[in-house]
């Protein structure tokens, strides 16, 4: 297959899809996470029962590298990169490239939001132990749209494969 | 900036702000302050006080002495294990221990104008230990090292020796200088808004009290310190005002507008009224979820709530009134 665009293969493009995917939300995770590890840090300093209660907002923005990760393994399972016979024109390469760009950028953003969001949640916990259950539902908020964004990849790769 | 705050501020802060988010919670509250002023004895304010973090320091306390001892050693925990140890920002540290090294080198400087010792007059918060200032000038920090010069240059008399009566407004100026410049290179606007705001108390209470006692403009002029919202020539020329048009000048700053110009022109209610602007700001930081503000916000209400109980505890040893002590701590409760 001699087609490229921009210089790039069909399947040149596919790989760097899957790599900004698997890219965008690890950094999101990766802020976010560091966001409220750190203050969940101090808080389990000064006081270790909240440790079960501030878990899980710290777990929280580790969704959005999962999402990127999904979404890498998706496009190596759809386009046959496993079996060796992953075949691709440029056109259909460049598809699954701006597939791959709703995870990229919106668990990118949204990884890095909910940690800043986590961070408040984890306030109210160590004020008042019983907000815990509450604080769940902000961060989960920002959640919906690093979801919306992988349902979008994933019908938009569904369609370049049919 | 704004943008980066909500990468930045997790890493540089969050820890503390995690630490503050609990801590708060052990503040003491308004019903124990009020318990506090309606004890009938110093034991009975001590039983009060053994359930919060104060019980373990004022435990032993049963003189003035023994609180202020204990009341010391709480606010040394305050700067040692909490300051030092929640991976803060060097200029956050320092815009809190620098200010007792300044009271530090003021305590050494009027020493050595009186000849006395100085070592009883010396603090222990500052950011190197007291006996620093009797050693060698190297073990100083420079910030201190080089107000030591200048003041040293401002109030030296004809015989070498040092006017006692200039040391504090000469180191008041190079402290409001050096806690100017620790709010610059912090890069918090919060932290130069407190700074502006410190600045604008010292210089009006430095006025008030000056009005009250008739002082000349020439001599006023040397104890505002810069740094403050109002511009130092301004501070001057309001001062050549009649008494009422000056606090009404005053009124109309932008720090101190909605204060009563009474209150401005009478130093007891001056000073109740900038503990409630400064307790304003520090109540707005607690809304602040990430950055510089809790933890300033918090550092100042221990700071604040030691002033109190030092109040209640050494006044109530002493015999004073608990309509007098309330009246003292109202900005606290």
């Amino acid at each position: 297959m001699n087609d490229v665009i921009l210089g790039m293969s069909g399947l040149e493009w596919a790989y760097l899809g899957a790599a900004f995917a698997a890219i965008g939300g690890g950094i999101g995770s990766a802020i976010g996470i560091t966001s409220i590890s750190n203050t969940a840090t101090g808080i389990v300093a000064e006081d270790a029962e909240k440790f079960g209660k501030v878990l899980p907002l710290a777990a929280m923005p580790g969704t959005q590298g999962i999402y990127g990760f999904i979404t890498a393994l998706l496009v190596f399972i759809f386009f046959g990169f496993f079996g060796g016979e992953a075949e691709l024109t440029a056109a259909e390469g460049l598809r699954v490239f701006y597939s791959c760009l709703p995870v990229t950028f919106l668990c990118l953003v949204s990884g890095i939001y909910q940690g800043a969001t986590a961070v408040g949640a984890a306030g109210m916990v160590a004020r008042r132990d019983e907000d815990a259950g509450k604080a769940l539902i902000f961060p989960a908020l920002v959640e919906t749209y690093a979801v919306f964004s992988l349902i979008v990849t994933i019908l938009m790769l569904l369609f370049v494969q049919g | 900036m704004t943008r980066t705050r909500v990468i930045y501020d997790p890493i540089r802060y969050g820890f503390a702000v995690g630490r503050v988010r609990v801590l708060e919670t052990r503040l003491l509250s308004r019903a124990t302050f009020e318990r506090l002023l309606d004890a009938h004895t110093f034991d009975q304010m001590r039983r009060i006080l053994a359930d919060t973090v104060y019980g373990g320091y004022l435990e032993m306390a049963h003189t003035a002495e023994g609180v202020e001892r204990g009341l010391d050693a709480a606010l040394a925990d305050l700067y040692d294990d909490f300051l030092e140890h929640a991976n803060l920002p060097r200029p956050l540290i320092d815009y809190f221990r620098t200010r007792h090294d300044f009271e530090n080198l003021t305590a050494y400087l009027k020493a050595e104008a009186l000849d006395t010792p100085a070592e009883e007059l010396l603090n222990r918060f500052g950011s190197v230990p007291a006996e620093a200032f009797a050693g060698p000038r190297e073990r100083l920090p420079e910030r201190v090292r080089d107000a030591e010069r200048r003041v040293r240059a401002a109030v030296e008399k004809a015989d070498g020796s040092l006017d006692p009566d200039a040391v504090e407004d000469a180191v008041d100026t190079e402290l409001f200088t050096a806690l100017g410049e620790i709010a610059r290179e912090s890069g918090s606007d919060f932290l130069a808004r407190l700074f502006r705001l410190e600045a604008d108390i010292g210089n009006v209470r430095a006025f008030v009290r000056a009005r009250a006692r008739m002082v000349p403009v020439a001599e006023v002029e040397r104890r505002f310190v810069p740094g403050g919202s109002i511009a130092l020539p301004r501070l001057v020329s309001i001062y050549r005002l009649p008494p009422a048009e000056a606090a009404l000048r005053l009124g109309s700053h932008g720090a101190f507008a909605g204060v009563d110009a009474a209150a401005i022109a009478d130093p007891a209610r001056f000073d109740v009224e900038a503990a409630r602007l400064v307790a304003r700001v520090v109540r707005t930081s607690r809304m602040t979820a990430m950055g510089p503000e809790p933890v300033v916000g918090y550092v100042m209400e221990r700071q604040a709530e030691v002033r109190a109980l030092r109040t209640l505890l050494v006044g109530s040893l002493a015999g004073v009134p608990a309509d007098r002590l309330r009246e003292r701590i109202r900005c606290v409760v």
